[in-house]
């Protein structure tokens, strides 16, 4: 999945909230999608796992004296392990099944092996048949989406489909939006954006998004708020927008 | 530099702690339930003054936390990638995630059964060896270098690591914009980044 090219990437404090556990689920998911595209991102978020773990150290041994434990804790999790140990057959058979491995041998993935490891792994509960057999809904005569989830904070989570040399007209957005690039690449007044690129947009800046020519882009895309064609005649589509964002 | 010996003491201290505690986890993948109970004996108090540093006073809570972090340690202890992380480093990611789910699980913000193992996870890509002895030499390192920090900079890391503030809130409570919190976590990384390299 590491594609060298990468151009866009998430601003350092960004990564930094990430790593911290202090950004929103739908930020999380941008930002996992794209690491898994992104040596480089990836490195910087081991530094700042890093960061977290010498401020764990730190945290107990400075700032604050370190807590003592209740002992009935203790005896507890030492009972559930010794249960865990007792079900059988489990020294060599941990009980999580997280292998950190992307090849999970699950029936599903042996059907359709391509689709799988095409999905990155941060959207897979989100679609378990892989990107090519997701259902989508026409959002205007170029632009298909599929919806994922509504943040608590309001945020869309959506897939975008935009149709090979297909184009979203002139839009500006009504709160921050990130975009990354899953299949594809599409272009804008400000460059060009391909597979694994992170994008965010911030309110009120407006552009006109235009697929490539010979394949169709998909992306996944959190939205705050919804976008507003600014072109004559694309704000026909503004009422249909907004709908999505009600609740 | 006028600390040389002494933190090159300390890194070398950091090392060796490090060096026994990778071992314990080994055991502990063993099954070894004698390991486990010395991991937890030591760790578990760092855990729950972490967790209290989130919300002080809140002391069943920060027990209960403790209790599932150390039973994640007992069942993910085969995951564990000394090339990758420090001990403290993977255990500050065990931590996160218990307390982004627990936090969730509260306020009902699951989505779609999304956990946070499925959104911050360790990747497997194996790294260039040679890249792994440095990213784990800074891992270490980075003991040292954050007490180097200014002190606003320091502080900017902590409420967004220690006590999970996001960039905004931090903002409010530090009684600065927003821009400067983000240009101080921006200073602050690219200064232990230039510490570790050097």
């Amino acid at each position: 999945m590491t594609n060298e090219s990468i151009l866009h990437h998430p601003s350092q404090e960004l990564l930094v909230s990430y790593a911290a556990g202090s950004c929103s689920t739908s930020q999380a998911l941008c930002i996992a999608t794209h690491l898994e595209f992104c040596a480089k991102c990836r490195a910087l978020h081991n530094r700042n796992n890093a960061i977290g773990g010498a401020l764990l150290d730190t945290a107990a041994s400075s700032t604050h004296s370190v807590s003592s434990i209740n002992p009935r804790s203790k005896s507890r999790v030492m009972e559930l392990i010794a249960n865990r140990q007792t079900e059988g057959g489990q020294a060599l058979a941990p009980q999580t099944p997280e292998p950190l491995t992307k090849t999970e041998p699950s029936p599903r993935n042996q059907l359709t092996p391509s689709k799988q490891s095409a999905t990155p792994r941060a959207l897979r509960k989100l679609v378990p048949d892989g990107l090519s057999s997701i259902r989508w809904k026409m959002a205007t005569l170029s632009v298909k989406t599929s919806d994922l989830f509504k943040d608590h904070d309001g945020t869309n989570v959506s897939l975008l489909k935009i149709k090979a040399g297909g184009k979203v007209g002139k839009h500006r957005h009504l709160g921050d939006e990130y975009t990354v690039i899953l299949q594809g690449s599409f272009s804008d007044e400000t460059g060009v954006y391909k597979k694994g690129d992170f994008l965010l947009r911030d309110a009120n800046q407006q552009h006109t998004p235009v697929a490539t020519k010979d394949t169709e882009c998909i992306c996944l895309t959190a939205q705050e708020a919804p976008l507003q064609f600014t072109g004559k005649w694309w704000s026909v589509f503004n009422p249909f927008l907004r709908k999505a964002f009600t609740p | 530099m006028r600390h040389m010996t002494n933190s090159s003491d300390k890194d070398q201290e950091k090392a060796l702690a490090n060096q026994h505690w990778t071992s314990i986890l080994a055991r502990i993948s063993e099954r070894d339930a004698e390991a486990f109970s010395l991991f937890f004996d030591h760790f578990s108090p760092r855990v729950k003054a972490f967790c209290l540093a989130k919300q002080p006073g809140a002391n069943l809570l920060a027990e209960e936390l403790v209790q599932e972090v150390m039973i994640k340690v007992w069942d993910k202890s085969h995951l564990f990638n000394p090339k990758l992380a420090s001990v403290t480093t993977w255990l500050f990611t065990l931590t996160r995630n218990c307390q982004i789910d627990h936090f969730r699980r509260n306020k009902n913000h699951l989505y779609q059964n999304l956990e946070a193992d499925d959104l911050w996870y360790e990747y497997d890509t194996a790294p260039d060896p040679f890249l792994a002895i440095q990213q784990h030499k800074s891992d270490l390192n980075v003991h040292q270098s954050l007490k180097e920090l200014p002190r606003e900079q320091h502080d900017v890391l902590e409420k967004v690591y220690i006590q999970g503030r996001t960039q905004q809130q931090a903002a409010e409570e530090l009684g600065v914009p927003l821009g400067t919190v983000k240009s101080r976590v921006r200073l602050a990384v690219a200064k232990l980044e230039k510490m570790l390299r050097s």
